[in-house]
C-alpha cells in the first residue's frame, strides 16, 4: 500500500507544487500547502481517490487560501527572479512575465486557469471541483487569459525599453 | 489560419502551461513528505481507519465552498476587435458557453469636425480571415444601431424612398502586404453630401478597414468604376489614417526629449483620458514629487518617441506607440505585486487605446524600511501610450504638483506643429474667452488677435507660456475680450512671431460667435 502512496506521491507532487507556485507565487507557501494535501489525501485513503490529481489541487488550494488568510501576507517573487536571471530571453522573459501576469488576477481566476491549462481539466470537472456554476467556466477563463494577453504587451514594451 | 479567438485562448493557455511546469522548485522527495513521515509516525493503520469516513469526508472537500467567490465580473468587451460571442470555447472539451447572438466589434464613428472616433457595434464577427474581418467590420458600420455619443454614422444605408430599393455589396478583392483593397457596388451611390461629410465618410471606411492589424493603407474601389467618387471626392490612391484625419501636418516631431534639471521623483499617479481636456484630445499624465529638489520649477529628464509598435494579430497593441521614458522617476512598488509584467490602464477612446508602464531597469533597489517584502523601488520608468493613428503630439511640463503630459491631437484647426489652441472651443459664443493651450515658441511669446468676417484685426494681445525656446511645450492661459462694436463670426488666431522676420509662425485658428 505504501507504494501506491510513493506512485502517487511521484506522480502528483511535481505538477501540485508548481500549480501551487503559479497559484499563491510563494514557493515556501506552495511547499507547505502541498504537503498538507498529501496529508489530507493519506488521511482519506488511496481508494476513495476517485481522481487523486484533481482532488489534491482542489485541497491544495484551499490550503495554500487558508495558509494565506492566516498570514496576511502575499509574497512576490516572480519578477525579481525572472529579472535578475534570464531577462536576455526573450522566450524566459515571456515565461515570467506569464507567471507575474498571472499573479495580478483575482484568486478564483488564477485557480481556474492553472485548473484548466496545467492541470488540463474539463470544464464540467471544474465547475464540480471548484464549486462553480460550469456555464461561467468558459467565461472566467476567457477572461482571464484575456487579462494575460493585455499584459504581453507591457511585456514586449518593457523588453524593448532593455534591449 | 489560427485567428479563432478560442485557439488563442488555448495557445496562450499552452503558453502559460510550460512556464509553470518549467518554473524552478525545491522538490521534496517522497521520503522527508509529511505523509511519509507521518505514516511511519502513525504505521499504517491510521488511514484503513479513516477510510470509514472517506465518502462524508470527500463529499465535504469537493462540496465546499472552496475559493473566496467574488461577484462574477460583468462580460467584459473583449478586445477592441474581438467579441464576447466570439469567444466560446469550439475547440475545449466540456459544455459550451452560451453564445451571444451578436458581437461586439470595434469600428470608426464620424465625429463632427474632428477625426473619428472608434466605438463597438453589434454584428456578426467572422473571424476566420483578415478579408472576412474587414468586411465583419464593415458591415458592422453599416448596420450600426447605437452610436457612442457625440458620434454620426455617413456609411449607414439610405433611408429607403418611396422610388424603390438600392443595393448594396462590398468585396475585398485582395490584401496585398499592408494594402487591402475594398470594392463597394453601389446602386444608389453613397448617399452624402458635401465635403464634410464625404471626408467623414471616407474617414470611418479608411479608419475601419485598417483596424485590421498589418494593414495601415485603405483602396476604396467602386464596381465598374475607375476610382470611387464620394460626392465629389476622388479616391484614386490607398490611403492610410494619417491621410484622412484631417490635421495640416503629419504627426511632428517624432522625438521629444529634455535633459532636465537633475530632478527625482516619486511617481504619484498617472492616468490618460480623451475628450476631456479639449475636442479629441488624448491626455496622458504622470504626476511626479520630486525627492531632491526644492526647485519651485523643477523639470525631470525624459525622452517622448513615437514609434510602430510591432503589431501582433490583435488589434488593441495599437497602430502607434508614444513611448514616455523617465530615467530618473521613482516607481515604487508595493510588496505582493508583480511591476514587470504589466500595469496597463485601458482608456478605449480614439486616439488613445491603452497605456501601459514598464520598468527601464531590470532590477528594483529594495525598499528602505523593513516590511518591504517583494516591493522595491525601479528607478527608471516607461510608459507607452498605444495610439489609433500618428496625429500631432507634444510634451509639457506644469507644476504644482509636477506633472509630465503628453497631449495627442486636439481639433485639426486650432493644432500647428508650435501651437495647440485647447480653449475656446470652435463655435462659443462668450464675448470674453479664456485662451489657453500650449505652445513652442521662441523666448515665449505667444500672440493672438481677433479678426471679424471681414478679416479686420478687431482685438489682439501677448502672453507668456510657461517656457519658450524648448523642446517642451509650455502652457499660457490669457482672457480675451471681443469689443461690443463686433458681432456676428470672429476668427481667433493664436501664433508666434518669428524672431528673424516677424511673421506669423504656427498660426491656429478657432472660429467664435459672438452675439
Amino acid at each position: 500500500m505504501t507504494d501506491g502512496w510513493r506512485e502517487l506521491y511521484d506522480r502528483e507532487y511535481p505538477r501540485l507544487l508548481r500549480a501551487l507556485l503559479a497559484i499563491g507565487g510563494d514557493p515556501d507557501a506552495a511547499e507547505d500547502a502541498a504537503q498538507e494535501a498529501f496529508v489530507k489525501a493519506h488521511k482519506q485513503g488511496l481508494a476513495t481517490l476517485e481522481r487523486p490529481g484533481a482532488w489534491l489541487l482542489v485541497v491544495g488550494t484551499r490550503e495554500l487560501l487558508r495558509q494565506r488568510r492566516r498570514r496576511r501576507v502575499e509574497h512576490e517573487r516572480w519578477a525579481e527572479r525572472g529579472t535578475s536571471e534570464t531577462s536576455a530571453f526573450d522566450a524566459v522573459a515571456d515565461r515570467v512575465d506569464l507567471l507575474a501576469a498571472l499573479q495580478q488576477l483575482p484568486e478564483r481566476q488564477r485557480t481556474i486557469v492553472v485548473a484548466r491549462y496545467y492541470y488540463g481539466l474539463s470544464y464540467d470537472e471544474i465547475a464540480s471541483h471548484f464549486d462553480i456554476k460550469s456555464g461561467t467556466v468558459g467565461a472566467t477563463l476567457h477572461q482571464a487569459i484575456e487579462k494575460l494577453r493585455q499584459t504581453q504587451i507591457a511585456g514586449r514594451l518593457a523588453r524593448g525599453a532593455m534591449r | 489560419m489560427k485567428t479563432d479567438e478560442p485557439q488563442d485562448d488555448e495557445i496562450l493557455g499552452r503558453a502559460l502551461s510550460r512556464a509553470i511546469e518549467t518554473a524552478e522548485v525545491n522538490e521534496t522527495p517522497y521520503e522527508s513528505s509529511r505523509m511519509a513521515v507521518r505514516s511511519v509516525k502513525r504505521g499504517t493503520s491510521f488511514w484503513r481507519v479513516s477510510a470509514l469516513a472517506a465518502s462524508i469526508l470527500i463529499a465535504g472537500a469537493l462540496g465546499s465552498t472552496l475559493l473566496e467567490r467574488p461577484a462574477i465580473d460583468g462580460p467584459v468587451a473583449a478586445s477592441p476587435t474581438a467579441s464576447a460571442g466570439s469567444s466560446s470555447p469550439v475547440t475545449t472539451p466540456g459544455p459550451a458557453v452560451a453564445t451571444p447572438a451578436q458581437d461586439q466589434i470595434w469600428v470608426y464613428f464620424a465625429r463632427d469636425g474632428l477625426p473619428p472616433s472608434g466605438g463597438f457595434a453589434t454584428g456578426t464577427f467572422d473571424d476566420g480571415r483578415p478579408e472576412s474581418r474587414i468586411l465583419s467590420r464593415l458591415n458592422a458600420l453599416r448596420m450600426a444601431k447605437a452610436l457612442p455619443l457625440g458620434t454620426t454614422n455617413p456609411f449607414a444605408p439610405p433611408t429607403p424612398t418611396q422610388s424603390g430599393s438600392s443595393t448594396f455589396g462590398m468585396s475585398i478583392s485582395l490584401i496585398q502586404g499592408d494594402l487591402a483593397t475594398v470594392e463597394f457596388d453601389l446602386s444608389n451611390g453613397w448617399d452624402v453630401r458635401g465635403s464634410a461629410q464625404s471626408l467623414a465618410l471616407l474617414q470611418q471606411l479608411v479608419y475601419t478597414i485598417t483596424e485590421e492589424p498589418g494593414v495601415r493603407r485603405a483602396l476604396i474601389a467602386e464596381k465598374g468604376k475607375p476610382n470611387a467618387v464620394i460626392d465629389q471626392l476622388v479616391i484614386d490612391k490607398p490611403l492610410t489614417r494619417e491621410d484622412v484625419f484631417g490635421y495640416a501636418i503629419a504627426a511632428t516631431p517624432k522625438s521629444i526629449e529634455d535633459a532636465g534639471d537633475g530632478t527625482v521623483a516619486d511617481i504619484v499617479d498617472w492616468r490618460a483620458s480623451v475628450h476631456e481636456v479639449a475636442p479629441g484630445l488624448g491626455r496622458f499624465v504622470v504626476e511626479l514629487k520630486p525627492t531632491n529638489s526644492t526647485e519651485p520649477r523643477p523639470y525631470p529628464k525624459f525622452t517622448a518617441t513615437l514609434e510602430r509598435p510591432t503589431q501582433e494579430k490583435r488589434t488593441d497593441d495599437g497602430k502607434w506607440v508614444i513611448r514616455v521614458e523617465l530615467p530618473d522617476a521613482i516607481w515604487q512598488q508595493a510588496q505582493g505585486e508583480a511591476f514587470h509584467c504589466c500595469p496597463l490602464k485601458l482608456v478605449g477612446k480614439t486616439p488613445i487605446r491603452q497605456v501601459a508602464a514598464y520598468p527601464l531597469g531590470a532590477n528594483p533597489t529594495p525598499s528602505p524600511g523593513p516590511g518591504a517584502l517583494g516591493g522595491g523601488a525601479y528607478r527608471g520608468v516607461g510608459f507607452g501610450i498605444i495610439l489609433d493613428d500618428a496625429r500631432p503630439w507634444r510634451v509639457g511640463v506644469l507644476h504644482n504638483p509636477l506633472r509630465l503630459v503628453v497631449d495627442v491631437g486636439g481639433t485639426p484647426q486650432a493644432t500647428s506643429d508650435s501651437v495647440a489652441v485647447y480653449s475656446p472651443r470652435a463655435g462659443e459664443t462668450s464675448r470674453t474667452v479664456t485662451i489657453s493651450g500650449f505652445a513652442r515658441a521662441f523666448e515665449a511669446n505667444v500672440a493672438w488677435r481677433i479678426k471679424d468676417t471681414a478679416g479686420r484685426e478687431v482685438a489682439k494681445g501677448f502672453t507668456t507660456a510657461s517656457i519658450g525656446t524648448s523642446p517642451v511645450w509650455g502652457s499660457f492661459q490669457t482672457t480675451a475680450t471681443i469689443p461690443a462694436t463686433v458681432s456676428g463670426n470672429v476668427t481667433l488666431e493664436v501664433f508666434w512671431p518669428s524672431p528673424r522676420d516677424g511673421t506669423d509662425t504656427g498660426l491656429v485658428q478657432v472660429p467664435l460667435t459672438v452675439r
